[in-house]
């Protein structure tokens, strides 16, 4: 080719015809479509490129962001479940209130807010700006008071002011079996008690519940997960053996008890003589977690699981029941009391009155210490051991309750030749309520130690029983403990009750000292154990009960004046109640009162001769 | 021999698929219906939800007066307040036993 065949390339000043008009358009288009499909093609690759970064690469980061500004949740606090009795009645029960808080940083005018406060809290102005005023971000103003209450605070629109909703802890029977039920602290959690014990089974577990909120912070429910979250969490209840009628007149006529006695403390317990169950417990001084303040740790003390104490004459009646048991003696014997005086190796054992001689249940009826000792004399230390640890002491109850003791009986080998004489009439051996109610029961319901309960069981019954006695025994000791009672002379007569075959014994004992060093100079536990068969009046229950009044002090000091009483009325009163709630028409127990006669010789000194077991300590 | 099987004249052979406008019209129809119906879906199921968390915060308030209320009512009957406004409010009297009269029913009854 050469360029003369084609001189129009050459000629300059030509127009260009359409054609390559339309051919130059055509490649510039194409040349910008190629530019912007470029451009597209860079987008999509930096659009793909994010959507992996964000999709792909940095996923968890950027879901987890969105989950937080769109995701809320909160935490359901569990109910705290309620504690009854063992008839349903409600003990102790959780109940939502309201704690007022402030943001001080919020509140523009303090004294103000600190006013109205005080007026809407019923609290003090000077208190509440002094919170105000501290410096802190966040103050409590008042915990846990009725939500009524607080819904009215935040009615008043004070700024920086609001509330939280907190469970409380109220027990609708104030103090009965309060320190048996425990006390919960002001963050739901259990600190003694059942309250304690049972902590995991009352709090439960809290339910964590998620839900999205709308731009304007409105909850929505999630519908795939809404199902179950109606369903409130809430801890388990516990149903206990009390009976909460029968606790308040224990509680009633224990603080009676106290106060006639003037004493530095008291207790009482009442079971069921043939399931074992506990029916209440109680102690003074009484003590009502709704309203009082517990500064000291010892207010907590549950006396009747905690306590070990020397039982003095309560304990004849296993002693004396061991020895029937064992064939040492019939029951029918006559001894020697030795007019008062007896001597034992190089020790001197008194009775208060002389006596002659006595019949196996008058030693029981005037509770001679020198006929129980000669028949622990009779019984040898190995059964007298024996004995006693058979009907539970020296061992703990199996209740698991914080504190328990097992109390003290010291291994055989260890007894010195005079123990054998002290155990007999319940002196040098350390026992707890709990034991001592538990033996008596044995005795009440023909022979067999009964497991004792406090938490509700449907199986508990009969069938958990240990027999200990034969019926025969049981039968004879009981005859003897209703002569203690129903007899002329007997040293527990108060604790009679017209129409019921009450059985009893009393108990005055000197008190050991904390360190074991003797026992101090003055200073008694005087008690009543007994039971009520009140078959005749149609109820069949057989009811164990033991009051013990710690240093009493009053004109007397013995367990027949002022121990007895208040088993009579307990008794009594609960009797009326159990009786199908119908009246049982009691005849005045005025005639009962009559002046006590100095005829219970339980308490000759014997600092000499015993070797007392410590104590805790902590009866007061 | 050989045999080479043109596919590319084969197809270039078929018939071409030709989506008329009514199918268009049709498809575009149901998408949107189907969009529209997860939309609806969508704002149904978040009113719920609203009425859900407010169900639910109302349960919360209701259980929350359930306890109260069972507070109340168990120190109101309990025995001793009982006895109390028997006594107070009603004038009622404890019964002697010879205001009491036994009925002893037999099993067979």
């Amino acid at each position: 080719m050469s360029w003369q065949k084609n001189p129009i390339l050459f000629d300059v000043h030509r127009q260009p015809s359409k054609i390559e008009l339309k051919q130059d358009a055509s490649a510039k288009r194409s040349s910008r479509l190629r530019i912007l499909q470029s451009i597209i093609c860079l987008w999509v690759v930096l659009l793909v490129g994010k959507l992996y970064y964000l999709q792909l690469s940095d996923l968890s980061t950027w879901r987890s962001g969105a989950v937080k500004q769109h995701v809320s949740s909160i935490e359901l606090a569990s109910e705290r479940g309620a504690i009854f009795d063992r008839f349903g009645r409600m003990l102790a029960v959780s109940v939502p209130t309201g704690s007022v808080w402030a943001r001080p940083n919020s509140i523009s005018d303090k004294n103000l807010a600190a006013e109205k406060l005080a007026t809407l809290l019923e609290a003090s102005k000077e208190d509440i700006l002094s919170k105000l005023s501290s410096g802190a971000p966040f103050v409590w103003i008042k915990r846990q008071i009725p939500r009524v209450k607080a819904d009215q605070i935040i009615k008043a629109g004070l700024d920086g002011v609001g509330y939280f909703i907190e469970s409380r802890r109220y027990y609708p029977y104030n103090h009965a079996a309060s320190r048996l039920l425990g006390r919960v602290g002001t963050d739901g959690q259990g600190l003694s008690g059942i309250e304690a014990l049972h902590e995991a089974k009352l709090q439960g577990e809290n339910l964590k519940v998620e839900f999205t909120r709308d731009g304007v912070g409105q909850a929505i429910a999630s519908l795939e997960t809404a199902s179950h979250k109606l369903q409130l969490p809430k801890g388990e209840s516990i149903e206990l053996t009390i009976d909460a009628e029968l606790q308040m007149i224990v509680d009633q006529e224990l603080e009676k008890g106290w106060s006639n006695a003037n004493s530095q403390a008291a207790l009482a317990v009442m079971i069921d003589a043939d399931t074992g169950e506990i029916l209440a417990m109680s102690q003074s001084a009484p003590i009502n977690f709704n309203i009082d303040k517990v500064s000291d740790k010892g207010d907590l003390t549950n006396l009747v699981v905690e306590t070990v104490f020397e039982p003095g004459s309560i304990l004849k009646p296993m002693v004396i029941a061991g020895a029937i048991e064992a064939g040492v003696i019939s029951g029918e014997e006559v001894i020697d009391c030795e007019q008062g005086r007896f001597r034992f190796g190089k020790h001197t054992i008194r009775d208060v009155k002389p006596n002659d001689t006595l019949s196996v249940e008058q030693v029981v009826v005037k509770s001679s210490n020198i006929g129980m000792s000669k028949i622990g004399q009779q019984m040898g230390k190995e059964l007298l051991y024996k004995t006693l640890s058979s009907f539970g002491f020296g061992q703990d109850s199996a209740l698991n309750l914080a504190g328990e003791s097992a109390g003290i009986l010291r291994p055989v080998h260890s007894w010195a030749a005079v123990d054998v004489a002290t155990h007999s009439f319940g002196q040098g051996v350390a026992i707890t309520p709990l034991q001592m109610v538990r033996a008596i029961s044995a005795i009440a319901n023909g022979g067999e130690l009964p497991e004792l309960s406090i938490i509700k069981q449907p199986n508990h019954g009969i069938s958990d029983r240990t027999r200990v006695l034969s019926t025969r025994t049981a039968n004879r000791v009981q005859e003897m403990m209703y002569s203690v009672v129903g007899s002329e002379g007997g040293t527990g007569f108060r604790a009679r009750i017209p129409g019921v075959k009450i059985g009893g014994k009393t108990g005055t004992a000197q008190r050991a000292r904390e360190d074991g060093r003797g026992y101090e100079p003055d200073s008694y536990i005087s008690s009543f154990v007994g039971f009520a068969d009140a078959t005749e009046l149609g109820i069949p229950q057989k009811l164990a009960l033991l009051v013990v009044i710690d240093r009493p002090d009053t004109d007397t000091i013995y367990g027949g004046t002022l121990a007895a009483p208040v088993f009579q009325k307990i008794i009594q009163r609960s009797l009326s109640i159990l009786g199908g709630r119908e009246a049982l028409d009691f005849p005045d127990s005025a005639e009962y009162n009559q002046p006590y006669q100095e005829m219970v010789p339980e308490v000759p000194s014997y600092s000499d001769m015993i070797r007392p077991v410590s104590t805790n300590g902590n009866f007061s | 021999m050989a045999v080479y099987l043109d596919y590319q004249s084969v197809y270039s052979r078929r018939k071409p698929w030709v989506c008329s406008i009514r199918t268009q019209i049709l498809a575009a129809a149901v998408l949107l219906a189907v969009l529209g119906f997860r939309v609806w879906i969508k704002v149904e199921s978040t009113q719920l939800g609203y009425q859900l968390a407010e169900q639910r915060q109302m349960a919360i308030d209701l259980d929350m007066q359930r306890r109260e209320l069972e507070l109340h009512l168990s120190v109101l009957t309990r025995p001793d307040n009982l006895r109390q406004m028997a006594v107070e409010r009603l004038g009622l009297k404890p019964f002697s036993s010879n205001q009491v009269r036994r009925v002893f029913v037999s099993q067979g009854l």
